[in-house]
């Protein structure tokens, strides 16, 4: 039984997706699982040519409810170490051997942190977002991250599933629930192709600030007792 | 005065029982986020209510404080055509969904089936 599950979400990622589905392949003897957010392109096709097992959505439902598809899958498959990478190129398969031998103990999730490739602008909202949410991680929205393999029970919980995004609220969840979060600086690309599905507009940028920011303040530990996560 | 002070505290209690909703998972923080501008919008016009008046002003309304009553009123209709859009969305992802796992249903009856033959 294959200990290694490697969730690549994808969105209209036909110019990528094969070239990362062979370099992980390469990277690791682990399972590769795209998820299709529905596509309108050959994402899926290309990647199950070049040897991935390949889930469709009906519908486009974001990142997040992509990535959380593949959970649902790890979770029956009961994998032991779950990676998430994304699909657009801008992550390097090769360092996710680096990531594994950075987890230490089976709370630990391991984030791919690149703080090089954000402008001043982004670097600024980042410390606003640190500041508000108490979390101590540098890169807050890298989608390069290694999972124990009991973390889906938690990520598919009614908490995870109202987030609209992958990131901070991710995150919060996971360090309430007592996983140890630690960062390892890797290299990343600029996007090859395409745009970012979050940061295209000023208007969205906006929207994902106020969103998030609110998230981090509603979500700020107390100093009072916390209570557990309804499951 | 006194309403200042009551409309003030309306504004507030708003704000905080969203923040605590949204701590508590019962709430998405994208829909938080237009209730909590609202909240917010309701305690500063509370705090200075001549801000009304400025406005009404600049339109020419004879009766400014009718301005926040018929923003509100906007705001609702606004949020009812959305809901509505919402609510047929939802509609059409539930009975695809439906469809989907009636085919896979007898696919399985059909795979079933062969194996006992």
């Amino acid at each position: 039984m294959n200990p290694y599950l490697i969730v690549i979400p994808a969105f209209n990622e036909a110019a990528t997706i094969g070239d990362i589905v062979r370099r992980c392949r390469a990277a690791l003897p682990a399972d590769v699982l795209v998820i299709d957010d529905a596509s309108g392109d050959e994402t899926a096709a290309i990647a199950r040519a070049q040897g991935a097992r390949v889930i469709q959505h009906l519908r486009t439902m974001g990142a997040w409810r992509a990535t959380q598809t593949g959970f649902l899958y790890a979770s029956r498959h009961r994998y032991q170490y779950i990676m998430t990478i994304d699909a657009d190129g801008q992550h390097h398969p090769e360092v996710l051997p680096e990531l594994l031998a950075a987890v230490d103990g089976d709370n630990n999730v391991v984030l791919g942190s690149c703080i090089e490739r954000a402008s001043r602008l982004r670097r600024l909202a980042w410390r606003m977002l640190r500041r508000a949410s108490g979390l101590r991680i540098q890169d807050l929205t890298s989608g390069m991250r290694v999972y124990p393999g009991d973390v889906p029970e938690l990520l598919l919980s009614r908490g995870a599933s109202i987030l609209d995004f992958q990131d901070l609220g991710v995150l919060i969840l996971l360090e309430r629930e007592g996983y140890q979060l630690c960062e390892v600086p890797i290299a990343m690309s600029e996007r090859e192709v395409g745009q970012s599905r979050i940061f295209f507009s000023w208007g969205r940028v906006f929207e994902y600030m106020l969103v998030t920011l609110l998230l981090s303040v509603a979500k700020h530990a107390l100093p009072f007792r916390q209570r557990k996560t309804k499951r | 005065m006194t309403i200042t002070l009551i409309s003030a505290a309306i504004g507030l209690i708003a704000a905080a029982a969203i923040l605590y909703m949204v701590r508590r998972d019962k709430m998405m923080s994208r829909d938080a986020a237009g209730w909590i501008i609202i909240a917010i919008i309701v305690a500063v016009l509370a705090v200075f209510p001549r801000l009304t008046d400025w406005v009404g002003q600049l339109l020419g309304v004879g009766y400014p404080p009718i301005l926040p009553v018929l923003a509100a009123l906007v705001f609702i209709v606004i949020k009812l055509v959305k809901s509505d859009i919402e609510r047929a969305v939802l509609k059409a992802d539930i009975e695809r969904l439906m469809q989907h796992q009636a085919i896979l249903e007898s696919q399985l009856k059909e795979r079933e089936n062969g194996a006992e033959k």
